[in-house]
């Protein structure tokens, strides 16, 4: 119940942050604006649109995610509001979990809208809509609420500016961390390729999450790999969500 | 059972690259219950630094601290406390109505009984007139009356306010004298810091002074000041040049305003001679006062360092 | 204390779940690919550092593709670097029909280098088994580009069953597939699917096929003016001396204009010529001549002597000739550049 307080109240709070409208504003121009690209194409606008609308989703997403995100507790301490509620009787991570998930809820409606908007404007353009195309939102959702997670744990560590960089980089390098598993065949056995693999498993894999390519051509996914993926995700999260609870309770604030 | 008990409290900060800072040391507190009581201390003192461990927004380095028989690490001793920090904040964009029901559902209370408190309160701190604008653009006395009520809300049995008149003009420090003695009345327990002296010794019951992060005295007023009287003042009026005269021998200061004679003398057996003089030479008394020392003269007197400071 | 070590203990077995689940994503992205598709391992690592944004990334190349495709169409027409690209854009989009599609297309048709589009396309099918449309540009390459080539009508047939057989091909596809048993005219194949791309939404497309048509006229009536020189030769006994003699003979129809700008002119062998048809071979020749300097230089690390090693070498059966009857190749061994 008290959870759910926090979620309402941030969630109501961050609704009302204006960084959050640039962000969207800037995400509907670029979608829009795909069009244009698709007329120097030779037939291939509404694969350009469908692209750009989920790039747009995860892209954006991604901002709020960290701008919102990270300042979250800073923002509480700052301004002093975190001091009576804390020394209510509840235990920190209530907060914590509160101050998540009104985040993901807030995250859930940028990307509901955004599916909204892009969807119709595809339609509208003459396009189809595969399952694909949602699922691919699906699991960009759940990239965000790892991220989030991120971020939020982030918040609890550091000051904004250098939490924002922080899930920033990891942000890009988790999609890249398939490199990891390309190495040429001289590494076998070696510790370098042992580390590597390691480093490959503790840093969040957010290639997993992408289904552009399928969505964009209208490729069929299987449900297992989506099933997994969001198992994988869900897992992450907590492991995040459960390091970030620790550190908020061991703060001084 | 004590509201409040403190054993060997201590809070260092340390920060990478910097020296550690002793904020609190070995501090041992008790406060009882239906108790008005004062923490003094200059800033920086500490005082700030122990209310936060009380109400876990810190941990100290070491020691332990109860409220009520409780640990007040849990979240059972925080249901005893009701906090008011110094210059409270809220969500800008909440009604002072609405702010007090988000905090009524942090504290588990039914919506019937967020009612019940939000008419309690609002008359309390007359907040009826304000219940439905923003908190954004509040002045400083509307916030603390909201910090107030926040703290009041679910009915706890200790309030600990931190620096509660601060930033007041005479009338808002009137209302949160009245308000701390009103929830005297009602048999709650009260533990303010302060570092306004005249405030305090008005209506507290005990005082500690905090010094540097170590408790330097505690105890009631009367106890801790001196019982003698440093000097007794005495506002005279229609006195013939030469009574003026003697009586400006035996006073230590003398002054004039308007058409009174004011003279300072240096202890009461004194005073009585002037004023058996006076009823002598003719004269009119109009005011006789006994100057005791006062809390703040008190206070005064220990941030002169001592032996141990000066080290 | 406890608490605390609970809640680490609890998010590492957490973490741990991660990683199975990790693995079991991994483990049924492999069983659904098949195999994989072979990409050189440093062209890959582009897919990794786009951010996510490979499709977009992707996208914005295949416009630039599409860009130096009408530039150079309308310039050099030497299309140097339309391999690269293309092969860049699927590897980032490795489900970009289109990309395998007018890329194979684009680099048989324009560029005459029928292995890279045949490669490409070859790609594309195995990438996009239910694309109907990729299995059928591969069979209108080896019928078209190809046809003089043994095997290549049987090649052709293959991928134009693979086509027919996929849901949502068109009817003429599968005409097309029984049509290829018997014996047919490949002209009216060619004919057909440039008709068909004249009609397209593109302009670019439109222009290709625009010209392409024009070159398939200019043909016939070469075809045409060839006919007539042979009835004046059986009347006259002798070839023309030009087509002004021809023409005054009143046995052929006007010669008409070349709309690209190119003549008709009668060779020392009475057989008649357009020079546009004539330099668009040369162009072609030059490129596969080019194409096979390449190969020699990066096998044998030099150029070739002369234009024969490059037969001696086994890299090509028959040299191709200089299709103006009265012009020989110019090689330069020193640059290994050809004219």
């Amino acid at each position: 119940m008290r959870i759910f307080t926090i979620a309402q109240n941030t969630f109501r709070e961050s609704i009302r942050d204006k960084v959050l409208y640039v962000l969207l504003f800037f995400a509907a121009v670029t979608i829009f604006g795909s069009k244009a690209l698709g007329w120097i194409s030779i037939g291939q606008d509404i694969k350009i649109v469908k692209d750009i609308a989920l790039s747009a989703t995860s892209i954006f997403g991604i901002l709020i995610a960290i701008f919102v995100g990270t300042s979250l507790i800073y923002k509480e301490i700052d301004k002093r509001t975190l001091y009576t509620i804390l020394a209510q009787p509840m235990q920190r991570y209530e907060f914590i979990l509160g101050k998540y998930l009104g985040l993901v809820a807030l995250l859930a409606v940028v990307t509901v809208t955004m599916t909204v908007v892009s969807s119709v404007y595809i339609l509208l353009l003459g396009g189809t809509l595969h399952l694909t195309f949602f699922l691919a939102i699906l699991l960009i959702y759940a990239k965000l609420m790892l991220i989030t997670a991120f971020a939020v744990l982030m918040s609890s560590l550091t000051s904004p500016i250098l939490g924002a960089i922080i899930v920033f980089s990891v942000a890009v390098f988790g999609h890249a961390t398939e490199v990891f598993r390309d190495l040429p065949p001289q590494f076998d056995g070696t510790s370098a390729k042992a580390l590597l693999e390691a480093a490959y498993y503790v840093i969040p894999n957010l290639s997993n999450f992408d289904l552009t390519r399928e969505a964009a051509n209208g490729i069929d996914v299987s449900g297992a790999y989506v099933v997994w993926v969001l198992v994988y995700g869900l897992m992450y999260t907590m492991t995040l969500l459960i390091l970030a609870a620790l550190a908020f309770q061991e703060k001084d604030v | 059972m004590s509201a409040i008990v403190t054993k060997n409290l201590s809070k260092i900060y340390r920060e990478v690259g910097k020296a550690s800072v002793k904020s609190l040391d070995g501090l041992d507190l008790t406060i009882e219950e239906n108790e008005v009581y004062g923490f003094l201390g200059r800033n920086g003192a500490g005082k700030t630094t122990t209310i936060k461990i009380l109400c876990s927004l810190l941990k100290p380095t070491s020691g332990e601290a109860f409220v009520f028989g409780e640990s007040v690490r849990t979240p059972q001793a925080r249901q005893h406390i009701g906090y008011l920090p110094e210059q409270p904040y809220f969500y800008e964009y909440l009604t002072p109505k609405e702010t007090l029901d988000f905090y009524g559902k942090l504290r588990n209370l039914s919506p019937a009984e967020r009612n019940h408190q939000w008419d309690k309160l609002s008359d309390l701190l007359d907040l009826r007139d304000i219940a439905d604008q923003r908190i954004k653009g509040f002045s400083k006395g509307m916030r603390q009356r909201i910090g107030f009520a926040v703290a009041l809300m679910g009915d706890p049995p200790l309030l600990i306010l931190d620096e509660p008149m601060s930033g007041l003009d005479p009338i808002g420090r009137r209302m949160i004298r009245d308000l701390i003695m009103r929830c005297r009345d009602e048999k709650k327990t009260l533990f303010f810091s302060s570092h306004v002296m005249s405030d305090v010794e008005q209506i507290c019951d005990r005082v500690s002074i905090l010094v540097k992060g170590k408790l330097t005295h505690r105890g009631r007023i009367d106890q801790l000041l001196e019982s003698q009287t440093k000097a007794v003042e005495i506002i005279t009026a229609g006195l013939s040049d030469e009574t003026r005269r003697t009586l400006r021998e035996r006073a230590t200061d003398y002054r004039a305003l308007d058409e009174q004679d004011i003279f300072v003398l240096p202890d009461e057996a004194a005073a009585n001679e002037a004023v058996q003089q006076l009823q002598q030479q003719g004269g009119r008394i109009v005011q006789f006062t006994p100057i005791r020392e006062s809390l703040e003269d008190f206070f005064l007197r220990q941030q002169t360092p001592t032996n141990e400071e000066a080290r | 204390m406890t608490r605390r070590i609970i809640a680490a203990v609890c998010a590492f077995a957490v973490f741990l779940g991660a990683v199975a689940a990790q693995r079991q994503v991994n483990a049924v992205r492999a069983a659904e690919q098949g195999e994989e598709i072979l990409f050189l391992p440093n062209q890959k690592l582009l897919n990794h550092f786009t951010g996510g944004m490979n499709n977009v990334v992707a996208d914005l190349l295949w416009l630039r593709c599409i860009q130096y495709i009408a530039t150079e169409s309308k310039g050099e027409r030497n299309f140097t670097w339309l391999n690269q690209m293309l092969n860049t854009v699927v590897q980032l989009d490795p489900y970009f029909g289109d990309a395998y599609r007018y890329g194979g297309m684009f680099l048989a048709a324009l560029k005459a280098d029928d292995d890279a589009g045949i490669a490409l396309l070859e790609q594309g099918v195995i990438a996009n088994p239910r694309n109907h449309q990729l299995p059928y540009e591969l069979a209108m390459i080896f019928l078209l580009n190809r046809k003089d080539e043994p095997g290549s009508k049987e090649r052709a047939t293959h991928y134009l069953s693979m086509a027919a057989a996929i849901d949502g091909c068109p009817e003429f596809v599968r005409e097309l597939a029984t049509q290829l048993q018997g014996q047919y005219n490949l002209a009216d194949v060619e004919l057909a699917m440039w008709n068909r791309m004249v009609d397209s939404d593109d302009k670019l497309l439109r222009e290709v096929a625009q010209r392409k048509l024009i070159e398939i006229d200019i043909r016939a009536h070469t075809e045409q003016l060839n006919q007539a020189v042979l009835a004046f030769n059986q009347r006259a006994g002798r070839f023309p001396e030009s087509i002004q003699e021809l023409a005054g003979a009143g046995i052929m129809p006007i010669p008409m204009n070349d709309p690209l700008g190119g003549t008709f002119f009668l060779g020392e062998d009475g057989v008649m010529r357009n020079t546009t048809l004539l330099d668009e071979e040369k162009k072609n020749r030059l490129k596969v001549l080019n194409n096979l300097l390449k190969s020699y230089k990066n096998k044998e690390d030099g150029w070739p002597p002369n234009l024969d090693a490059l037969v001696a070498k086994g890299l090509i059966a028959q040299l191709p000739d200089h299709p103006y009857p009265d012009q020989t190749w110019r090689y330069d061994a020193a640059t290994g550049s050809v004219e």
